[in-house]
């Protein structure tokens, strides 16, 4: 009974030991991490610089329709925007996106995630806290 | 025929509850678990399964039936294997995987160490046990609690000393509900009103390139420090690299939906189940129930102090009451902190930075468990 019975059990050394082993894991793997964004900007740097280096002449293509952002946003966010911003006037500032989806919805707006996604994306809507957003503009 | 109606009496539940008024007592813990469950809305999901469970469980019955949780053959037995092998628990873990996005924890690293930090609370318990006299399997099993991690809790005890795993479990769960009871108290008596309007910068945007990484960092620095714990981080990871990848969607929302809620109901049911009364109510099981509010307490007490030791030397001061949150009751001790910092400053939004916390507070426990399995192997 008591430290006799820690000190027969090996006690003292597998509490310092753990402590020690899981605190060096996890500071390990916080020194890793806080890595990963530096690796990846340099990453996307590497990149970017092999895109900027002259291309060879290819034939010239017709120009397609692309969006500026990612997937399937649309190129007139702005005008957009100032089709949504006034539906959010009642709802005042700031709101929580589900409000927004649902007067979109209301207004028979078409793709209201799609575009919503696309304004958090294009920083027309930023996030003010925890679930609550607001215009940017 | 009257002395086949007296040998269908003495089969009855009836007679056995009079013969022994442990289960009636059982029930009654079940039947208030029940109704912390569902009228309190306590951590329902795991409640109200186990809280059945132990009804059921305790519903006494002529041994040798093969109807027991405890006896060969018998349905309930099968069920109880995933718990005995601790086949549920790494479910568990892949669903959680599946749903955590540490895009917090990784926009602010150094949150990370306060999961760490918490975890000195299952150590310290382990002393506890060990001075108490439970063998050291039991001990370490105990001292999981503090990890404030059920499905950790059940699947070390599974490994070390599965005849505790009614108790252990019962009591993790139970910590885990108790959490608004528990922990403010010691956050408030450890940090001063100043400390806990500290305010924490608005995390930066993680890029998803960066949340692939880290369950791939994370499975490889982790588990080959500690192999015992990939059982459990293995999934976790697995879940979560389902879910960011972005190319397997349908898998990691069946994870996160399906396969966990398929596990936890299996789970708590079982674990409610093994609280036998004549198993269950026995002097170890009390003193395993005052070693877990003593581990939690610890582990919660730990997490604070280390934020305020990290203060001395940090530039940029961290809100202490982060280091409650290290323990990976999530989301329940992630909710505790940011409503204690809301209560001093409404304008002070710590649910972020204490979702950090909580989520190294999984990893960080699953590492201790794994640790402590292998120092008894």
């Amino acid at each position: 009974m008591g430290f006799a019975n820690i000190a027969a059990n090996n006690g003292w050394s597998m509490a310092f030991l753990g402590i020690s082993i899981v605190m060096t894991g996890l500071i390990v793997l916080s020194l890793a991490i806080s890595q990963i964004h530096k690796l990846v900007a340099f990453w996307e740097r590497r990149q970017a610089k092999a895109a900027q280096a002259p291309a060879p002449v290819v034939e010239p293509e017709i120009e397609s329709p692309a969006p500026a952002l990612s997937g399937q946003c649309p190129i007139n966010l702005d005008e957009l925007a100032d089709l949504y911003q006034p539906l959010t006037e009642p709802l005042g500032a700031p709101f929580e996106l589900k409000e927004l989806y649902r007067v979109a919805g209301e207004s028979d707006l078409p793709h209201p995630h799609i575009t919503i996604r696309c304004f958090r994306e294009a920083g027309l809507l930023t996030m003010e806290s925890e679930g609550l957003f607001s215009w940017k503009r | 025929m009257y002395e086949l109606l007296i040998s269908f009496l003495t089969n009855t539940g009836y007679y056995f509850i009079s013969q022994d008024f442990r289960y009636v007592l059982m029930i009654l813990v079940g039947l208030l678990f029940l109704y912390l469950g569902i009228a309190k809305k306590y951590e329902p999901l795991l409640l109200v399964p186990i809280a059945f469970g132990i009804v059921v469980g305790n519903i006494p019955f002529f041994k040798g039936f093969g109807l027991g949780i405890y006896e060969a053959n018998s349905v309930f037995h099968y069920l109880y294997f995933g718990v005995t092998t601790g086949l549920y628990p790494s479910i568990v873990f892949l669903g959680l995987g599946a749903m955590t996005d540490f895009s917090s924890l990784l926009a602010q690293p150094k949150l990370m160490l306060l999961g760490a930090a918490a975890q000195m609370g299952v150590f310290f318990t382990l002393l506890g046990a060990l001075a108490l006299d439970f063998l050291p399997k039991e001990a370490a099993s105990i001292a999981i609690i503090g990890g404030a991690d059920g499905p950790t809790s059940i699947f070390l005890t599974a490994k070390l000393a599965p005849h505790l795993i009614g108790p252990i479990a019962i009591a993790a769960y139970s910590y885990m509900a108790l959490i608004p009871v528990i922990q403010p108290p010691i956050m408030r008596l450890l940090t001063t009103r100043q400390e806990r309007r500290i305010r924490m910068d608005e995390p930066r945007e993680v890029a998803k390139t960066e949340r692939m990484i880290f369950p791939i960092l994370g499975v490889l620095l982790c588990c080959l420090l500690a192999p015992t714990a990939l059982p459990l981080l293995g999934m976790l990871f697995l879940g979560n690299i389902l879910k960011e990848s972005g190319v397997v969607e349908r898998l990691a929302k069946t994870a996160r939906s399906a396969i966990i809620d398929t596990a936890t109901v299996f789970l708590g049911f079982c674990v409610g189940m093994s609280t036998q009364a004549d198993v269950f109510l026995t002097e170890k099981s009390l003193l395993i129930f005052c070693l877990g509010a003593l581990a939690f307490s610890l582990a919660t007490a730990s997490g604070v102090i280390f934020a305020k030791i990290m203060n001395l030397f940090l530039r940029k001061k961290i809100n202490p009451l982060l280091g409650a949150s290290g323990v990976s009751a999530v989301p329940g001790s992630a909710r505790e902190v940011h409503l204690m910092g809301q209560h001093e400053d409404p304008g002070n939004y710590l649910l972020m930075h204490a979702m950090a916390c909580n989520s190294s507070g999984v990893i960080g426990s699953a590492i201790a468990a794994g640790v402590l399995w292998s120092f008894m192997m």
